[in-house]
């Protein structure tokens, strides 16, 4: 059979592929009309914020005509979205759009124009001014100049997340690759929580999935899979021990700066770093990530009072020509979320990791492991409760603790390894059961050399400097057997890695 | 389940994808509607709609697509396309360039011989017989008629032009001169595809760009000359240099290999020797009516770009001034008619130049934006600015929200990101069935941050996780290609199979990891009839399952 102009002849075999519009896996050329579907106009400069109440629900929204975005990705009048489970969120609109929507009732929604999109607008385009120029100065000189490296603070729920998709999702627009960087442990980002990661974002994003979209899988995808960078912290929140918060940060910042300097492209585009709820008092913090990733703007959401004192403690003469920092509204759409829905939320991310999401289904495989062949640690939890090393807190460990505050870039000294990790020498049901684990990767470990040594505090080093190749949890713990179940991401032999990190979270099929 | 009504409308949206010659789209089209039978009236009549409306040099993409549906699903479209045949094909060509004339007379030739699965003539023959004397009629009054300069020839010029001066520019990117002369055959062809011009002007803006060739051509011999080691990046301004998709109709190269360098003949060599004809001729030949639109000429602007090329030192060398520009030059039919058609063609600069001849560049924007907090809380962006993230790329993707530029380099990677759609769709087919998909590994630390994203983005097959999955078990990345196997069916006798390219056996051996028979290096598709059909995995990626022996034309 012929397609005349299409070189010659095209075999029947080749026309395997289906495009077809009644399948849930492939979004079909372009969307049909929702049945009993409700209209919303949304004006330009505009933007409709809706709320899915229960886990339960599931919304089927349609761009029907004009032009609109979520977190600055557009969305596509041919497809047809999906948004599942708890969520608040809003499609906001430059030009003006109709949107259609079905499927289940909204606990609330209102069109705003109280919108701070033309802020967010107005800071990319100057964002990308900067890239052009690092772009336009390397193309003649051989030292290479790097895009603008934006760190965003702010509040809790004050819209750092949002602004942080924005500007990737704009700057992948204009055909940059950003490096999108998490440090909020209590959200995941191309991962679990937990983790601090960068991400390259090269092409569009999906909106209809809270963890961002996929991090590569081995089948196909019908978005592009993003490959990031993961560094495990293990604990909700980065007070529960600042040093492995720190520390890893810096890992994961000798890291992402390399792939900058390592990469044109993703060099030129910069990146845009995210972060937890800081306060002015965790100053100390912010100025080592500005040093870890050498940012050069600095971004304060909604917060006059840590803007000011920002300002004051961060424009030092020493400095004065390489960080601007900037204040942006917080948009009146940021609502508070409650403590469930910020767990909803995990064990979402954690279940789409292992699991997939509905238009891809994983097939996470179990395997036996003897709790003797592996090795377990767990982060120090100084203030926590149970910490085994809370106690040596109480008992007066403070002076060294204030020695390694004043000298954030200072290196551990070889001991202060065990502030960071504790090794778990009888892992038992109580501790394992369902919990969820980072496999450290073995490329990154020395296992020979802790069979001949023993020495922990060695291993510990290797173990916190290295990334985390993949998670699983433990579905059951046989004490007396000494033996677990765990579910990895994909079929093997044994554990992917011997050497495992426990986190606080525990997930439940 | 959406009704006849609805699947036609939706196919005649997807419909709007058609704007360049992609064999994805149409498979994927012909696809939806061998899967839509009993849409077909709908789906019939919204392709007969889109050949009605798309622009001149996108009509025959759309005919193409008619042949497709007709031959490889047949009835009952054939029967549904043939009732108007005569009238949607003779409509379509008084109205398309002289080059697209040949193709569509090509496709017709096709369907002079082309029969139905049952051996019955594809279109009715009255139909076939009555373009076939309105061709004859055509092309034989035509014979001597002058070769015709058109907006359309002049623009393709350009984008060879503009890919010349990109590439001298990618192994000198500050060569000042060089940069000019890019924006200027911008600027030029954004006013020839806005501007209605008058064929005296035209002719002056011919005569310009073949003085442009020429110094080019030797500029880039002299570069080349220069190089005597072959750098490492040659490989890819050489796939761009090649890749014309502007050029309507062409076939568009199949895989990286096949594109190779070859420069347009000049203009003037390649101006069609059969089939032109001036509109005007063809309808009167129909005993069509519609009188072209009178439109306004204003011969200012392609003269101020004229006289400004030659004042920003691009002409200089050349010595070359443009010819004095009559008042008011009256236009001729072909003209006019190709300006008509590609003055719908690329919606952004119409819209962006809105009145004023050059626009402000995507640089000049960006320079008005400064990382000030005055400048950030106050201003307001403008339509102009907001199309920097949305119509500078007027060109959508029909599977997703992705956009891309309407230039050579944007229709490549658009032709790039549908291929990528079309290779997953596939896959994603397949898996329903098939393959079991697993979260892949992270990468380590030195793989990351020497990872890069174009392995996820296009060109290439395969994701890096495949190979990483590979090492990570100890295998070496060589033997990738033993992953590639199939599993033998349960209800299968037969232990050996055969290639479809190149009919050699494969036998089956017993692999003890899985605990199933298996054929190694190989993989299974389906075909149209959903007959599982076997290729050894190198036969297939090379060929895509084409047998190799082909029938003309
Ligand atoms: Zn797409
Ligand atoms: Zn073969």
């Amino acid at each position: 059979m012929s397609i005349p102009g299409l070189q010659g002849i095209i075999s029947a075999d080749t026309l395997a592929p289906h495009i077809d519009t009644s399948s849930a896996l492939v979004p079909s050329g372009s969307a049909t009309a929702l049945p009993n579907a409700k209209t919303v106009e949304i004006s330009a400069f505009s933007e409709w914020r809706f709320e899915l109440g229960s886990s339960s629900d599931k919304l089927r929204v349609r761009l029907v005509a004009g032009e609109a975005e979520m977190f600055g990705t557009e969305l596509s009048s041919n497809m047809e979205y999906s948004f599942t489970g708890a969520m608040k969120t809003c499609i906001f609109t430059f030009k003006g759009c109709t949107i259609e929507y079905a499927g289940c009732e909204l606990s609330s929604e209102y069109v705003s124009d109280e919108s701070c999109m033309t802020n967010y607008l107005n800071l990319h385009f100057a964002l990308e001014r900067l890239r052009k120029e690092a772009s336009t100065y390397n193309e003649t000189s051989t030292d290479k100049r790097l895009g603008p490296k934006v760190l965003i603070v702010g509040n809790k729920d004050s819209g750092k997340t949002s602004l942080a998709k924005i500007l990737t999702a704009y700057a992948t627009k204009m055909d940059r690759q950003p490096i999108l960087v998490n440090l909020d442990p209590s959200t995941a980002n191309f991962s679990i929580p937990g983790m601090l990661t960068g991400t390259t974002i090269s092409d569009i994003m999906n909106v209809e999935n809270v963890n961002l979209g996929e991090t590569i899988t081995t089948g196909p995808t019908f978005y592009h899979q993003k490959q990031p960078i993961v560094k495990c912290f293990g604990l909700e929140s980065f007070s529960d021990n600042d040093k492995l918060y720190k520390y890893e940060i810096s890992q994961l910042g000798i890291s992402v700066l390399s792939r900058l300097r390592n990469d044109q492209v993703v060099g030129e585009s910069g990146l845009v770093v995210d972060t937890p709820a800081f306060k002015i008092t965790d100053y100390e913090l912010i100025e080592n990530i500005i040093s870890d990733f050498e940012i050069d703007v600095l971004i304060v959401i909604g917060h006059e009072r840590l803007f000011v004192d920002l300002k004051k403690k961060l424009i030092k003469p020493s400095n004065q020509n390489r960080l601007t920092v900037l204040k942006m509204p917080k948009s009146s759409g940021c609502v508070d979320l409650d403590d469930k829905f910020s767990r909803d939320l995990q064990q979402r991310c954690i279940r789409e990791y292992f699991y997939g999401i509905e238009k891809q289904v994983l097939s996470p495989f179990s395997i036996m492991a003897n709790l003797k062949d592996l090795i377990i640690f767990k982060p120090v939890e100084p203030n926590g409760m149970f910490g085994s090393s809370g106690l040596s807190f109480l008992s007066g460990d403070m002076e060294e603790d204030e020695d390694i505050k004043t000298e954030p870039n200072a290196q551990l000294k070889f001991t202060e390894y065990s502030k960071l990790l504790e090794r778990i020498t009888e892992p038992t049901a109580e501790i394992l059961s369902n919990a969820v684990l980072a496999m450290v990767n073995p490329s990154g470990l020395d296992l020979n050399r802790f069979a001949y040594t023993d020495d922990e505090q060695a291993l510990i080093e290797d173990t916190v400097n290295t990334s985390v190749v993949g998670f699983t949890y433990a579905v059951s713990v046989d004490d007396t057997k000494g033996k677990a179940r765990f579910v990895v991401p994909s079929p093997a032999n044994q554990m992917p890695s011997k050497v495992l990190i426990l986190t606080k979270f525990r997930y439940h099929e | 389940m959406a009704s006849s009504a609805e699947i036609g409308e939706d196919y005649s949206k997807s419909l709007t994808s058609l704007t360049f010659n992609s064999r994805p789209i149409i498979q994927n089209l012909t696809i939806i509607a061998q899967e839509n039978v009993h849409a077909a009236e709908y789906i019939a009549k919204a392709i007969e709609r889109q050949i009605a409306k798309a622009v001149p040099s996108q009509k025959l993409f759309s005919f193409y697509l008619l042949d497709s549906v007709s031959k490889n699903v047949g009835s009952p479209y054939n029967i549904l396309f043939g009732q108007n045949l005569f009238k949607i094909f003779t409509e379509a060509y008084v109205l398309v360039n002289d080059e697209n004339r040949k193709k569509f007379i090509g496709l017709f030739k096709t369907w002079k011989s082309a029969v139905t699965e049952a051996g019955l003539p594809l279109f009715p023959e009255d139909q076939i017989g009555q373009i076939e004397s309105f061709l004859e009629k055509a092309t034989r009054r035509n014979r001597s008629a002058p070769p015709q300069l058109s907006v359309e020839l002049l623009i393709r010029e350009i984008d060879i032009l503009c890919q010349m001066v990109q590439e001298r520019l990618n192994k000198s990117p500050s060569d000042t001169k060089a940069q000019e002369r890019f924006k200027v055959l911008m600027d030029l062809k954004r006013i020839l595809t806005t501007q209605k011009i008058a064929s005296q002007q035209l002719q002056v803006v011919h005569t310009q760009l073949v003085g442009i060739r020429k110094d080019e051509t030797e500029k880039l011999t002299l570069l080349k000359a220069q190089q005597t080691q072959p750098q490492p990046q040659q490989q890819q301004p050489q796939m761009q240099f090649s890749g014309f998709p502007f050029q309507a109709g062409a076939p568009l190269p199949q895989s990286a290999q096949n594109r190779q360098p070859k420069f347009q003949p000049p203009l003037k060599q390649r101006q069609p020797a059969a089939p032109s004809f001036s509109t005007n001729q063809l309808q009167a030949l129909l005993g069509a009516r519609t009188p072209p639109p009178q439109v306004p000429t204003n011969p200012g602007d392609v003269s101020s770009i004229l006289s400004s090329l030659s004042q920003s030192g691009v002409f200089e060398k050349l010595n070359l001034k443009p010819a004095p520009v009559s008042a008011a030059p009256k236009l001729d039919q072909q003209s006019l008619k190709n300006l008509l058609g590609l003055s719908q063609m690329d919606p952004t600069s119409s819209i962006a130049l809105s009145g004023k001849a050059v626009v402000a560049s995507e640089d000049q924007i960006l320079a008005r934006f400064d990382l000030t907090q005055q400048f950030l809380n106050s201003h307001k962006p403008s339509a102009e600015e907001i199309n920097l993230i949305y119509n500078i790329k007027p060109n959508k993707c029909s599977n997703c929200a992705k956009r891309f530029k309407n230039t050579p380099e944007g229709n490549i990677k658009q032709q790039e990101h549908l291929d990528w759609h079309f290779r997953m769709n596939k896959r994603l087919k397949q898996n329903e069935v098939k393959t079991i998909s697993n979260r892949a590994y992270y990468l380590d630390d030195e793989k990351w941050v020497n990872f890069k994203d174009d392995e996820i983005l296009g060109s290439l097959e395969e994701v890096t996780t495949e190979s990483q999955a590979a090492e990570r078990d100890g295998r070496a990345s060589a033997e990738k290609r033993d992953a590639k196997y199939v599993v033998l069916p349960a209800d299968s006798t037969d232990l050996t199979t055969v290639c479809q390219v190149c009919k050699e056996k494969i036998n089956a051996e017993f692999n003890d990891d899985l605990g199933e028979w298996i054929w190694k290096n190989c993989i299974s598709v389906k075909d149209r009839d959903g007959n599982e059909r076997n290729y050894h995995y190198d036969c297939y990626v090379e060929t895509r399952g084409v047998k190799r022996e082909r029938s003309p034309g």
